[in-house]
């Protein structure tokens, strides 16, 4: 399968181990990815209280870009995978759009969450375990955007959805039930309200720490900022002491794809792995921090 | 934005449907830090008072999770409304944008991407962070584990 990969701003910054862990994992699972030459910022979500012409022309730049490639958009970060796919339900909503943003031809949009559990499935990626990761207990967490406002490949449900569950398991590993699985992480509150965006991710963390997962699994890098790096601050806010993992979906799945750490950016995260690595070498696989 | 039906400009004219029920504010997520609730927002408009509803310090804390979205019976597009809202209230002169989105825009505009390091550092710029040591501690760890710039 090929696909065309929009990384965004994100995974080339902080989120640079989301990066490399889907493009260790990507040829690991038979996915080819070729990124999208000058792509641009989908504009987040300060564009979109700006203008709204000119967050729709962001998006829409992108999507011209490759419209003549008739390839589907594979997208990690669920914020630029709800910005453009917006761009594509205006266009559906609004005649004549589609001629003034010079879109005769839109490319589809997709979550690499839709492409790993829709279009490759569990299956295929159970076949190709070779580590299953059992015994790990793993909270699944959504975040917004993945799954609001659009349903996922558009028959995804809004309020529980089970995509993610259901990869966490191919990898072998326990999927815990979590209620908070679509909470807000406060992640676009950062810097306009930094407590209340604090406030929400301690909430998060707690309601995960009552469950005493092994570690959480994220597919969004603001997700994955506000409930990694901002974990300690976290703590701080709300008087708790979170030390969870946080690992993105690939990072997971590549660990049970025989990966090493290294490979799949697992020593960039900031809350520490150690307890998570350790428990996988304890059940019999080769891992370390170093290797 | 073009004055339509009841004073109200075209994008925020779906709060007529609003019925008040309050799912919106009760699945919102910050909804317990703040003065105002959605339906708050939605009733000032219904009203007429689109000047207390532009003011309304509920769309400084919006964070765009669109629950009240999918979760609204009326169909109402409740994220859509608030942040056309804000636009609105933007351009009026109403509220003034934060370091943080006029860094982000000014960044998108000039390089077509986003430097989070830069971005961070300007919005920080001028204000005192709730948890400075923290902060300086992810800062350092963020540069070791090659996470930055």
């Amino acid at each position: 399968m090929r696909y065309l990969y929009y990384p965004g701003c994100s995974l080339k910054g902080t989120a640079r181990d989301y990066e490399e862990s889907l493009l260790a994992v990507a040829p690991a699972l038979g996915v080819e990815l070729q990124e999208v030459e000058g792509w641009r910022c989908c504009g987040a979500s300060a564009a979109r209280a700006k203008d709204r012409k000119w967050a729709l022309c962001l998006s829409a730049a992108t999507l011209a870009r490759t419209q003549d490639l008739g390839m589907e958009i594979l997208m990690p970060c669920s914020s630029c995978y709800a910005n453009h796919l917006r761009v594509l339900t205006d266009l559906e909503r609004e005649a004549g759009l589609g001629a003034r943003l010079g879109l005769a031809r839109p490319p589809r949009v997709k979550h690499l969450l839709e492409v790993l559990a829709l279009d490759l499935g569990e299956e295929a990626i159970k076949e190709r375990v070779v580590r299953p990761l059992e015994g790990l207990r793993v909270l699944p967490y959504y975040g917004c955007l993945v799954a609001r406002p659009f349903p996922m490949g558009g028959k995804e449900s809004l309020e529980n959805p089970y995509s993610l569950e259901r990869l966490i398991r191919a990898s072998g590993a326990d999927a815990l039930f979590y209620p908070e699985k679509l909470d807000c992480c406060g992640g676009p509150l950062l810097f306009a309200k930094e407590r209340v965006a604090l406030r929400l991710a301690a909430g998060i963390l707690r309601e995960a720490q009552r469950l005493s997962p092994d570690c959480i699994v994220v597919v969004c890098p603001l997700c994955h900022l506000m409930l990694d790096a901002k974990q300690r601050a976290a703590s701080r806010e709300s008087r708790g002491d979170f030390k969870i993992p946080v690992l993105y979906l690939t990072q997971l799945l590549g660990l049970s794809l025989g990966l090493t750490p290294r490979r799949l950016g697992i020593h960039r995260l900031i809350t520490s792995p150690a307890s998570l690595l350790e428990k996988l070498g304890s059940v019999g696989a080769p891992y370390s921090s170093e290797s | 934005m073009m004055e339509k039906r009841d004073g109200l400009p075209e994008e925020l004219l779906p709060a007529i449907r609003c019925v008040q029920c309050g799912k919106c504010s009760s699945g919102c997520p910050v909804a317990f830090d703040t003065a105002h609730t959605p339906r708050k927002v939605i009733r000032l408009l219904q009203r007429g008072w689109l000047e207390e509803a532009g003011r309304s310090p509920f769309l400084g804390f919006c964070a765009q999770c669109q629950a009240c979205t999918v979760r609204c019976p009326r169909g109402v597009q409740v994220s859509e409304v608030l942040l056309a809202l804000h636009r609105l209230a933007r351009a009026k002169g109403w509220v003034r944008p934060d370091g943080f989105h006029r860094s982000f825009e000014e960044m998108v505009r000039q390089r077509g991407r986003i430097n989070e390091f830069r971005l961070g550092l300007v919005a920080q710029a001028g204000r005192l962070p709730s948890h400075p040591l923290e902060d300086l501690l992810l800062l350092v760890k963020m540069l070791l584990r090659g996470k930055l710039p």
